[in-house]
């Protein structure tokens, strides 16, 4: 088991190394001067290539690499002399535009993006199983007629149209006031403030997400009730509850496990469509105003990589995780 | 020339109804009422879209000119749900006054094209990359195996946000396309590179285990070519999945590009796809809810559709399900 984690650990490093290397790659080869899009259009030439310097853009791409790495362990230096700063480890660049160290705005922007994903993960995990379950006991009875409806409904309603219109609808019965919305209230601090501000994007993710859950454990509880070792439990004689729980219900939901874990690190980079429809300040609406704004580079790479170390980490994780749940899975 | 005819009148009254494989899929999927409707209802909007110039010359409406008089002093539409009226069957646009079923048509034609390019595209891709590597094994399996691994875990919205951008300006330069014509290359480029891994996996595992099959033996045995036993033994059994493939990837891509439309970063105006109308809508939306909710119960039914589609076409071709 060890050297299995060891191996898969060493792995992860390996392609978060090589993500990041083309990440940096691809940004060098585009036509893009990063120096260039520091200060408006009457930029003279001098001050262009002062910030190309002081944002140590004018150096080859691989010691920017390195430093870049550098910077995630030890404090980062930018400029010298008079015009020095300074951003705290781990330091994932410096944003011009914004005059902050990317690293202050990721710190800002990843409550948001955590509250978002996680409420919503449990929210269609609870509806996605249920249902799921329900209709698979249920099979060909109108409760799985319903599911079925719900799940086509879901996984063809697009995230951005349920979301204009849960928050339309929402607006409408003033069940969120329009100037609060999207101010962002710690957890710690008001509990209920935090969930009133998250229900109706928790509700837009977790409906488009719901649905495939839904189908999904179907299927899987459908195929797994029809295996002999079931109705061998049957036999020996235990309740239909715990064959359920028990039998079913683990060798079901394991490989649900691995696609949620993944879902769940996708929307932890940024959840683009439901922070922009609602307005919530998170890293989906970090990367896309960095984008549209004024092609704010570092923000744009930290964000990318981010969301590829999420998915890249959870991989490793949910793994691991499938060894102990699945009693089928045994590593060598 | 007795014999033969006697035997031939033999032939045919022993005869069992042979249907191909085919003949039975399509048996199977003309009883399926939910599947034929939708198909005909996905088949209605397709047409229409690559109909468009010719159905707005018909109703005597166009996507570009404005019609002002349509529109009352708040730059609203005149009249009831949005404006609709004979002159403009599904009402007009606030703002500038543009024809919304002429808007609909031409920008569906858009998300049309770009979804059905990107499918066939991705899944042809995929089907190559999925027959060689699972054919042939070895190292190309090896190598191809890692590159999709190492594809899956690149954040692919984030790449497609951050690259649009200069990639439309480099089509540009090199004069390949203008304007939207180069973000929508773009995008069809990047939904084909990102896209095409999970069906390739799917058409290796099925290759893998087909060469191990007796007819692909047989056909080893008898001295057929490599290139003989893909296109003659292996080819004509993976079709089936790809056309399921297929039907299920339309709509995913056809919501993608009103995706990207709506984040601003897609088709741009004065081009209208749904993305791009939807975003706008939300403005309006209090004066003008039509001009919200035609547009997405348009792209719903149209997503809806091809869904249902792609599951009738999937329970057709289901080598499991009873043939009768």
């Amino acid at each position: 088991m060890l050297k299995y984690l060891a191996r898969r650990l060493a792995a992860t490093l390996m392609v978060i190394t090589l993500v990041s290397m083309s990440v940096f790659l691809i940004f060098d080869v585009l036509p893009m001067d990063p120096a260039r899009l520091t200060c408006g259009k009457g930029c003279s030439p001098a001050v262009i290539e002062a910030n190309r310097h002081r944002l140590g853009l004018d150096v080859p791409v691989q010691v920017q690499y390195g430093r870049f790495v550098k910077g995630l362990f030890v404090d980062r230096q930018y400029g010298d002399g008079a015009a020095a700063f300074s951003c705290p480890a781990p330091a994932f660049g410096y944003s011009f535009n914004r005059h902050e160290c990317v690293t202050t705005l990721i710190a800002d922007a990843l409550p948001v993006t955590f509250s978002l994903a996680i409420g919503a993960f449990f929210l269609w995990l609870l509806i996605g199983i249920s249902l799921g379950v329900i209709a698979a006991k249920r099979q060909g009875k109108w409760q799985d007629k319903a599911s079925t409806a719900f799940v086509l409904f879901g996984i063809s309603l697009p995230t951005f149209i349920s979301g204009i219109l849960i928050l339309l609808m929402a607006l409408k019965f003033r069940l969120i006031d329009p100037i609060e919305m999207g101010r962002w209230v710690s957890p710690f601090e008001s509990p209920i403030g935090w969930a009133k501000n998250f229900i109706f994007p928790w509700l837009t993710l977790a409906l488009a997400f719901a649905a495939t859950y839904t189908r999904f454990t179907r299927s899987n509880v459908l195929e797994t009730s029809s295996e002999d070792y079931i109705r061998t439990a049957r036999a020996k004689g235990l309740s239909e509850k715990v064959v359920l729980r028990k039998h079913i219900l683990r060798a079901a939901l394991a490989p649900i496990l691995t696609i949620a874990g993944l879902d769940f690190a996708g929307l932890l980079g940024g959840a683009i469509i439901t922070e922009n429809i609602f307005n919530l300040p998170g890293l989906g609406r970090l990367s896309i105003r960095a984008v549209l704004n004024d092609y704010d580079l570092p923000v744009i790479v930290a964000t990318t990589l981010l969301a590829a170390t999420f998915v890249v980490v959870m991989n490793l994780l949910v793994d691991i995780a499938y060894a102990y749940i699945d009693p089928r899975v045994r590593v060598a | 020339m007795e014999g033969v005819a006697i035997a031939d009148e033999e032939t045919i009254e022993n005869a069992v109804i042979q249907r191909t494989p085919r003949q039975i899929a399509w048996k199977r999927f003309r009883r399926n009422k939910v599947g034929v409707v939708s198909g005909c209802v996905a088949l209605f909007f397709l047409i229409a879209a690559y109909l468009a110039p010719v159905i707005t010359r018909i109703l005597g409406v166009s996507s570009t000119e404005t019609y002002p008089d349509a529109l009352n002093e708040f730059a609203m539409p005149e009249g009831k749900f949005g404006g609709i009226s004979l002159a403009h069957p599904l009402g007009v646009e606030p703002g500038a006054g543009r024809d919304l079923l002429g808007l609909l048509l031409y920008g569906s034609r858009i998300s049309f094209t770009v979804a059905i390019i990107t499918s066939i595209t991705s899944i042809g891709l995929g089907m190559l990359i999925g027959i060689t590597t699972g054919y042939f094994r070895g190292k190309v399996d090896a190598i191809v195996g890692r590159l999709s691994d190492f594809l899956l875990s690149f954040p692919a919205t984030f790449m497609i946000l951050a690259l649009i951008l200069p990639m439309t300006q480099r089509i540009e330069a090199l004069g390949i396309a203008k304007d939207n014509g180069a973000r929508i290359t773009v995008l069809i480029l990047f939904f084909v590179f990102f896209g095409w891994m999970g069906f390739a996996r799917l058409i290796r595992s099925q290759a893998f285990s087909m060469r191990e099959r007796d007819f692909v033996m047989a056909a080893q045995a008898l001295g057929a070519s490599s290139w003989r036993i893909i296109t003659k033994e292996l080819l004509p059994n993976l079709w089936p999945t790809a056309i399921v493939f297929l039907s299920i990837s339309l709509p995913g891509f056809l919501a993608a590009e009103a995706v990207f439309s709506f984040l601003g970063v897609g088709v741009q105006p004065p081009a209208a796809t749904f993305g791009l109308i939807l975003s706008d809508s939300v403005t309006y939306w209090r004066d003008d809810p039509s001009y919200l909710l035609i547009p997405a119960l348009y792209l719903v039914i149209i997503v809806l559709a091809l869904n249902l589609l792609g599951d009738a076409i999937r329970d057709a071709l289901d080598p499991k399900a009873t043939t009768t």
